[in-house]
């Protein structure tokens, strides 16, 4: 049993006063002498039962009502179960407030969120006191996600839900109806009884429906689970009317390798996601906090455009970058972050199978010319960020990798276990791996040191080598996979002469590895994958089964190689384990050498206050582990190293929103309710709203007051009658 | 108080609302003396007779006597009127053979009252007026005092000078013991060798059958017998509302009792006792007079007088 005022039962020891008036009453007493004795024990004797009987029942009738007035006004409640409806029946309502991003939507001056607040507000205020409620949250990050916790609802309204309700605002998630559901289901299941649940939501249709306009099996199944736990469901839309939004959906580089004094261009994706046109939008690009450009463009309803900021960095190290639109409808979608780590130069090593020193031709000479040098024109200005160094294969062992990020392996005819354990420790290390075959290629010292049964980093067995000098049979490339990074350029432009790359020469392998992609294949029978990346360690091997010049194949006279290397390249850079861009939630993990060990750490976040991070020690010992759980507020963030010595770096990774959130299309909730019978209109504007049936059996309030009134008029009836009874019979 | 003769010649009527309130028996426990209260009462009581209640009609002459408003002028001896210039009326043997035995409760339950005089010295005032009375018609009278057995008694006599007697047997103190009436009552019957009119001032509270014993005793031993039910008012309307620890006299039990709760079944208990005695009483040829302490005594010795004269013998 509850009771909305329990500080009131402690007056139930009124009921006494009855009795202890009864008791005083029988001891004071006069005493007089009485002569006519025989007849007062004649009288009593005959009456005396019944007077006792009167006496207690009139007495048990006072006590009574005294304790049910007490209990009465405690406002008690019993618990649903098998007890009978008595009285009134107390509501049991809740409210389910949608937070998600696209409730930062305004119209006028008034988000989404605050339409829903007011109107649920508004609901929670009509409760009367005894009834029950809560408050359910969506589209907030689980940390910031109130409990739900149940409120009896006392006269002035649910406070404490009240005071909830002012402190939400809107996340930056979108909203899972089907989880939300589902918590109101095993709310519902642990309360007992039966609830209403009120939910107060836009009702995005990518929530609620499928891209083809069916229903979400999940949400169904939740409506299922609410039902059969006693919940409803209602619906009240508080979506805007004709919303307006123009969203920003990525930024990114031109290039995946960014360096100093090397020319880019940021490509900011923007969609205007209403129907009218945008005019006069303010978009901005800032580095490191500064503007470096402001676009003001024309956007019209339903128009996706890419707008390009060219940037040079003239300084090395992580920098943050950020796109931003100026006074939109609905923030959350208006930013979009990029953190990228700005290099000097890449250092490249070629190992030149077919360096000669005599003729001081190379197999790599084609591969030099095409990847550039890194020469600042007097403008300050490189076209390439690559430092090539070219050495004869003979001289791999002893090559300095150490500063190197990318080791090309050209034409590399023997591959012994040294050498092959040092490309090892490079890759795992972080560093990509760029492998051209070719004719001198020894299989057997390869399958042996580097494909090592398919343990090795060589992604391949490599098998026999198929050519024809005369060059009269010819393959063709056939692009596998055309969204790959390194093939998405060349898929997507004709002229970049792929197709005109003809291949006379190849490795055909035996055997792959696990988990290769295929990016190219040859048009022969057997569709010979013929350029293959693999993953090993941090790093990232790109095997191209074919030679670095002409030999096989006319690939290096094509703009296609060029293309081909200005792709992989950088694509073989960034791939080293390291993530610098994570979605909403996504948690970092970093490994910090032991080099880099530094004893305080800190993450600032982009709004500026700084949390403590520790590192932990790797399972492996040879370095640690930085973790950082996944941050629900986008914006870059900075993780700042301290040395003892007093030595800092610091490192940063930005967080971006969802992208589909601020698409803005509303399901028409006519339409939820149709394809989910479960769920019914609450509109709050709608005076045609379906009744409640929410309930719980029991509310005593009522009952026991008329029960007291009965009692009282009882009391007296019977006393009256007692009396009269007495006087009547002679 | 001097000599006190039986009638004042110069008699004075009282009006009736004089005489209600100098017969009252508030007004009369002012007055201590037994013997003025007797005569207050006779005379303002018989002041409203015409003739004795108490008269012989036998033919035997005995003795003349002087003449009082209200005897039967047959009797007046016009011969001695001649002689005397007086009237003087004839006394008949009968009349002269008037005895009365008065007999009073003097038990612990007479000593209650809720007024200004208990039950018992109602009943002694009562006994004082009818000795008073008696004496004044030049009859005999006795008395005598008892609870559970006689404690004093006076013979009958008609000598004026035995009302002192009378009055001291009834001035007895007493009301300490318990009661049994029909005992008492036996023994009065083997006392008395000659036929007396028994007025018995009880409050009744005794086993009514040993009570209707002794009385009927007395009728077939050829007695008349006058039953004064002595009763206080609070005995006769029970008219109390607290809460009382009723003690019990004669060695009753106490009681606590609600007096409003029982006030009914208690007045219904009294109601069928008299109902019950009366018709007992009448049965038996006893006549039976209710004695309200708060009425004045006048009303109550008119009321069984009047009775009596009306009654069969």
């Amino acid at each position: 049993m509850n009771f909305i005022n329990p500080a009131l039962l402690g007056f139930l020891s009124l009921g006494l006063i009855p009795i202890i008036i009864y008791l005083i009453n029988r001891q004071r007493y006069r005493r007089r002498p009485w002569a006519a004795m025989e007849f007062l024990l004649k009288a009593m004797k005959r009456h005396q039962r019944r007077l006792r009987l009167e006496n207690l029942l009139l007495l048990l009738i006072r006590t009574l009502a005294v304790l049910l007035f007490v209990m009465a006004m405690a406002r008690p409640s019993l618990d649903d179960g098998t007890l009978p409806v008595i009285g009134r029946t107390a509501r049991q309502e809740a409210v389910i407030i949608d937070a998600s991003a696209s409730t930062a939507a305004k119209l006028a001056s008034r988000t989404t969120l605050q339409e829903a607040r007011e109107q649920a507000r508004s609901l929670l205020l009509e409760l009367e006191a005894g009834d029950r409620t809560a408050l359910l949250v969506g589209g907030l990050p689980p940390a910031d996600t109130p409990t739900p916790r149940l409120e009896l609802v006392v006269a002035g309204g649910p406070a404490d839900i009240l005071g909830q309700l002012e402190q939400i605002s809107p996340g930056w998630l979108p909203l899972t109806p089907e989880f939300l559901i589902s918590e109101a289901a095993a709310f519902a299941a642990e309360e007992g009884g039966d609830w209403v649940f009120h939910l107060f939501s836009d009702f995005q249709k990518a929530d609620w429906f499928q891209e083809d306009g069916t229903e979400l099996p999940s949400v169904r199944k939740a409506l299922e689970l609410l039902e059969s736990s006693g919940g409803q469901l209602l619906i009240h839309n508080v979506a805007p009317t004709k919303p307006r939004n123009v969203s920003l959906t990525s930024l990114r580089p031109s290039s995946g390798l960014i360096s100093t004094d090397v020319p880019l261009s940021f490509q900011v994706d923007l969609v205007n996601k209403g129907t009218e046109t945008v005019p006069g939008l303010e978009v901005e690009l800032l580095v490191n906090g500064e503007v470096q450009g402001t676009r003001r463009i024309d956007v019209e309803g339903g128009q996706e455009l890419t707008l390009g900021f060219p940037h040079i960095f003239r300084l090395p190290g992580v920098a943050n970058v950020e796109a931003r639109l100026k006074s939109d409808d609905l923030d959350r979608d208006d930013a979009r972050w990029f953190a990228c780590e700005v290099v000097e130069s890449v250092k490249i090593l070629v190992a030149d199978g077919g360096w000669n020193p005599d003729d001081e031709s190379s197999e790599s000479e084609w591969l030099v010319a095409a990847i550039g040098e890194s020469e600042s024109s007097s403008r300050g200005i490189r076209l390439s960020p690559y430092n090539v160094e070219v050495i004869p294969e003979d001289r791999l062992l002893s090559a300095d990798l150490d500063g190197a990020r990318i080791l090309v392996l050209a034409d590399v005819s023997r591959m012994n276990p040294a050498e092959s354990e040092r490309i090892t420790k490079f890759i795992s290390d972080g560093g990509g791996v760029l492998v051209f075959t070719g004719s001198r290629m020894d299989p057997a010292s390869w399958t042996a040191n580097a494909w090592q049964n398919g343990e090795g980093w060589f992604p391949w067995k490599p098998g026999i080598s198929i050519s024809d000098p005369r060059r009269q049979v010819y393959y063709h490339w056939l692009i596998k996979d055309p969204e790959h990074p390194v093939m998405e350029y060349l898929a997507g432009d004709p002229e970049a002469g792929l197709g005109d790359v003809i291949v006379h020469g190849f490795q055909k392998p035996e055997l792959f590895a696990d988990g290769i992609e295929v990016l190219l294949e040859l048009d022969d029978f057997d569709q010979t994958p013929i350029l293959v990346q693999s993953s090993f360690g941090k790093g990232t091997v790109i095997v191209l089964g074919t030679g670095a010049d002409r030999e096989w194949s006319n690939f290096p006279v094509t703009p296609a190689y060029v293309c081909f290397l200005h792709e992989s390249l950088p694509w073989l850079t960034v791939q080293d384990g390291s993530r610098k861009n994570l979605a909403l939630g996504e948690p970092l993990v970093q490994e910090i050498s032991s080099a880099d060990y530094a004893p305080r750490i800190s993450l600032v976040t982009p709004e500026g206050s700084a949390v403590p991070l520790a590192l932990k020690e790797s399972e492996d010992r040879k370095s640690f582990l930085l973790s950082v759980a996944g941050s629900w507020s986008p914006g870059v963030y900075e993780i700042r190293f301290e040395k003892d010595s007093g030595e800092t770096r610091s490192d940063a990774f930005s967080v971006n929103p969802i992208k589909g959130e601020g698409a803005l299309v509303f399901a028409d909730p006519d339409g939820i309710v149709e394809i989910y019978p479960a769920v019914q209109r609450g509109d709050f504007l709608n005076e045609n709203q379906s009744e409640s049936t929410s309930g719980r059996k029991g509310d005593l309030w009522y009952p026991l007051f008329y029960t007291v009134l009965f009692l009282l008029v009882l009391e007296t009836g019977l006393a009256s009658f007692f009396s009269r009874a007495r006087k009547s019979s002679r | 108080m001097t000599s006190l003769p039986v009638y004042s010649k110069k008699r004075q009527r009282m009006s009736s609302e004089e005489a209600q309130r100098l017969l009252d028996p508030a007004t009369l426990a002012r007055i201590s003396g037994l013997i003025v209260r007797a005569r207050m009462i006779v005379e303002g009581s018989i002041t409203g007779l015409h003739r004795s209640p108490f008269h012989g009609s036998s033919v035997e002459f005995a003795e003349h006597r002087e003449y009082v408003p209200g005897d039967d002028i047959r009797h007046i001896d016009w011969k001695v009127f001649g002689r005397s210039d007086r009237f003087y009326i004839k006394q008949f043997e009968e009349e002269t053979n008037l005895r009365v035995q008065l007999v009073m409760d003097a038990s612990e339950s007479m000593n209650y009252g809720s007024g200004a005089m208990t039950k018992l010295e109602y009943a002694r005032t009562l006994a004082a007026a009818l000795a008073y009375l008696i004496l004044g018609q030049q009859d005999a009278v006795g008395a005598l005092v008892f609870d559970d057995k006689i404690r004093a008694d006076a013979p009958i006599s008609q000598s004026r000078s035995h009302l002192q007697d009378l009055v001291s047997v009834l001035s007895q103190e007493s009301g300490k013991d318990t009661t049994d009436i029909g005992e008492v009552l036996g023994r009065v019957s083997d006392r008395l060798k000659r036929r007396c009119l028994i007025v018995l001032m009880t409050d009744l509270f005794d086993e009514p059958e040993g009570i209707l014993h002794g009385l009927r005793r007395l009728r077939h031993a050829g007695h008349d017998v006058l039953v004064l039910h002595v009763m206080d008012p609070d005995e006769l309307e029970f008219p109390f509302t607290r809460m009382t620890m009723f003690e019990g006299l004669e060695g009753m039990q106490d009681q606590l009792a609600d007096p409003e709760a029982v006030r009914e079944a208690y007045l219904a208990e009294v109601r069928e006792f008299t109902r019950t005695i009366r018709r007992d009483f009448r049965n038996s040829g006893i006549q039976y007079q209710l004695a309200d302490c708060s009425r004045s005594f006048d009303q109550v010795l008119r009321e069984a007088l009047v009775r009596r004269s009306g009654s069969p013998r």
